[in-house]
């Protein structure tokens, strides 16, 4: 589609050479740019998932001695209930809302302490990052760096503990 | 009575501008977009959401552990662990205890066959395997657990007692970022 165009002319004998302006259509061009810019623009994800990094012990059956009163149990239920206690106390009732006040007062009083979260297997997996999410969000307030907690799933014991309440 | 001619103007507008930022515009689209490999079988995720976090996912010497839901006719959904490497050159080595068939020929994949793929379906024996020879082909490797929100607990405890099994005691859940309403 490139025309050509002859600017000027043959005028007089000189020795001048004809100058040639070309002009190129680059409107399909521009078409074929703006199409590829549309798909690129569409398909292109620009929410890219984070990451939340957590540290499991290495495999081994030495079981970790806590104190009582440095211990505070999360329980989850399957119906997504969560409980807490301190040391042997009997669980309470929460709803998900009151954790991250909880975990601000005794972490407060007590900077040692290990949580320990247990949820039902039939839970839910978004319960779980819940959890550590909270924990995460509590101690980065309280300016507590180290951040641990444990994770199992709620054994037989627990499940009667909790399951009537 | 004269009649009142309407003078049509032709304009011409500079359109280089424009085109200039398209053509800019295309250039970082296409720079900036990432294509996904083909997989066994694409699962759709739905994240569960995190505020605190922000790490970004790592790109390369990354395992990801997906664990989603597959819906069946029946209005109850399977849950399945598909068992993906960033690296290329690592696909091969670690896909192959699991000795993996073509679906149509029923003859064993070629090491090429198994490098273009960028994630197996596995069942929890599998997952073993694999982690275990992940371990041993690359220490430098991370892990991620790419699960559903959706998931049960139970699976995804599974899948980190696997990991804590072969020593991979360090593992990042992906999440995204919650929206503070």
């Amino acid at each position: 589609m490139a025309e050509i165009v002859q600017s000027g002319g043959k005028r007089g004998k000189g020795k001048k050479r004809t100058r040639l302006g070309v002009r190129l259509d680059m409107t399909p061009m521009v078409d074929v740019a703006f199409l590829l810019l549309t798909f690129f623009m569409l398909t292109t994800t620009l929410l890219t998932p984070q990451v939340m990094e957590i540290t499991m012990p290495p495999d081994s059956k030495v079981p970790v001695e806590i104190a009582e009163s440095n211990l505070l149990t999360l329980r989850i239920r399957k119906d997504l209930a969560v409980f807490w206690n301190m040391g042997t106390e009997a669980p309470q009732r929460i709803t998900q809302a009151d954790l991250p006040k909880i975990l601000k007062e005794h972490l407060q009083i007590n900077p040692k302490l290990s949580t320990l979260i247990k949820i039902d297997r039939q839970a839910k997996y978004q319960t779980l990052v819940t959890m550590i999410d909270d924990l995460n969000e509590t101690q980065a307030e309280l300016g507590q760096h180290e951040k641990r907690f444990s994770l199992v799933a709620m054994n037989d014991t627990d499940q009667t503990l909790v399951g009537g309440l | 009575m004269a009649k009142i001619k309407l003078k049509r103007h032709s304009y011409r507008l500079d359109m280089t501008p424009m085109v200039d930022v398209g053509f800019l515009l295309l250039t970082f689209f296409m720079l900036t977009a990432k294509f996904k490999p083909q997989s066994d079988e694409p699962l759709t995720i739905e994240l569960p959401v995190a505020a605190v976090d922000t790490t970004k996912l790592p790109d390369a010497n990354l395992a990801t552990i997906q664990v989603g839901l597959k819906a069946k006719p029946d209005g109850s959904s399977d849950t399945i662990i598909e068992y993906g490497l960033s690296n290329e050159k690592d696909r091969a080595p670690i896909y192959k205890p699991l000795n993996l068939v073509d679906a149509k020929t029923g003859a064993a994949l070629t090491d090429a066959q198994l490098a273009g793929k960028a994630g197996v379906v596995v069942s929890k024996a599998q997952l073993e395997t694999v982690v275990e020879q992940s371990r041993l082909q690359n220490p430098a490797m991370r892990y991620a657990i790419d699960a559903d929100s959706s998931v049960s607990f139970g699976t995804v405890e599974d899948v980190m007692h696997a990991l804590q099994k072969w020593g991979a005691t360090r593992m990042n859940l992906v999440t995204m970022t919650k929206t503070k309403s």
